[in-house]
């Protein structure tokens, strides 16, 4: 029996040091999951507890068939986009998100970037957020959790022709804002890639 | 919104997440060559692509996990109160229930009680005879259920009478079950 399976066995029989095992062990994933998809680090904390309280009320009718951290995700995917439809988010203009962009300026410290990379990652954080709740998802297990199509269809409960078709709409539109956001915005190799076409 | 593009299949093949075949990536780049927005919507998403070529993960606060303990024990402490109160609700609302429903019953029986002389006589010989108390008690509410087993109301009454007890029953279980639960567990 793999720790997993002894923990998760556990926690459904009530043990709370075996589902803080868990937690431990799944937070990462699922708070960068929430972080990338609601932009803003105490609203990703906020978020990822509210998955695992989620998670952990719904234990019982986990299917051990099932990848515990896919469906793990699946329940933070979905309690996002709820948080999304609520917030009411529709398409910002990546230049208005730029200048508004509290998380990144107030909270540096609980991403785990190199200063190196800071810049990058915030231009990706920027793109993501000029997407509709789905497509920002797909586009996050796609390349930050290297899931299969197959696999995202199943986090995000549809099918996997709709996940290629998420994917190509997502990509479309960040290629759209790439080319709208103004060059000084962009990270440097961008712009200098541009000019020497 | 996504621009609809005029430059078909390229487009699909620039924004598309998997590898072209050999033959549609020569015919890609001959396109490139000619196509500026083409140009530009492939560069943009070959940046992009390379940006996420080693994502960085974003990792919590330390402590996150015994903050979410700490919320889940909230959370079961928070259900918990709301399930005594929606216990004890559900109590009320049934007892309520059960006294209309007494008083309805007692009313209809007592309005109708002229209707059967012979419980009268059963009643009026128990207060009388009660050395027969007993006996004459078995046979007066033999009486009054034969009497009224015919009446509409009366067996209305007596079922959803029944049903209340029932659920008063399981919810004041409910409730007591919820009240020797530990906090924690």
């Amino acid at each position: 029996m793999s720790d997993e399976t002894l923990w998760l066995e556990q926690a459904r029989n009530g043990d709370d040091e075996a589902f803080c095992k868990l937690v431990r062990a799944y937070q990462r994933p699922v708070y960068n999951l929430a972080y990338r998809m609601l932009g803003d680090p105490y609203e990703a904390e906020d978020a990822a507890q509210e998955a695992f309280i989620r998670a952990y009320t719904k234990l019982s009718s986990y299917d051990p068939q099932r990848k515990f951290v896919t469906w793990l995700l699946s329940i933070t995917a979905h309690h996002c986009i709820d948080r999304l439809r609520r917030r009411r988010i529709q398409f910002v203009d990546l230049e208005a998100i730029s200048t508004n962009n509290r998380s990144a300026e107030h909270h540096p410290a609980q991403l785990e970037e190199s200063l190196i990379h800071r810049e990058d990652q915030r231009f990706i954080q920027d793109l993501l957020q000029t997407l509709p709740p789905h497509h920002r998802a797909v586009l996050t297990l796609r390349y930050w959790y290297d899931l299969s199509y197959q696999e995202i269809a199943e986090v995000m409960g549809t099918t996997v022709s709709a996940v290629k078709s998420h994917l190509h709409r997502a990509r479309g539109a960040i290629a759209h804002a790439i080319q709208n956001t103004p060059a000084e915005k962009r990270p440097f190799g961008l712009s200098a890639q541009e000019e020497s076409l | 919104m996504i621009p609809k593009h005029p430059c078909t299949p390229y487009y699909e093949w620039i924004v598309q997440d998997a590898p072209l075949s050999p033959e549609q990536q020569a015919r890609l780049e001959a396109h490139l060559d000619q196509c500026a927005t083409c140009r530009n919507n492939y560069q943009a998403l070959q940046q992009f692509d390379a940006l996420l070529s080693t994502p960085l993960y974003a990792s919590p606060p330390p402590g996150f996990a015994d903050r979410v303990l700490v919320r889940l024990q909230t959370y079961r402490a928070q259900s918990r109160n709301r399930a005594i109160l929606g216990l004890s609700i559900g109590v009320a609302i049934d007892t309520l229930i059960l006294f209309i429903l007494t008083l309805i019953w007692a009313s209809h029986f007592f309005t109708q009680l002229h209707n059967f002389p012979l419980l009268i006589d059963h009643l009026s010989r128990t207060f009388h005879y009660l050395g027969d108390l007993t006996g004459t008690l078995i046979e007066a509410l033999l009486a009054i259920v034969t009497g009224l087993a015919h009446n509409p109301t009366f067996i209305l009454c007596l079922l959803i009478a029944l049903l209340t007890f029932g659920l008063n029953f399981v919810t004041g279980l409910g409730l007591y079950t919820w009240i020797r639960q530990p906090i924690n567990r």
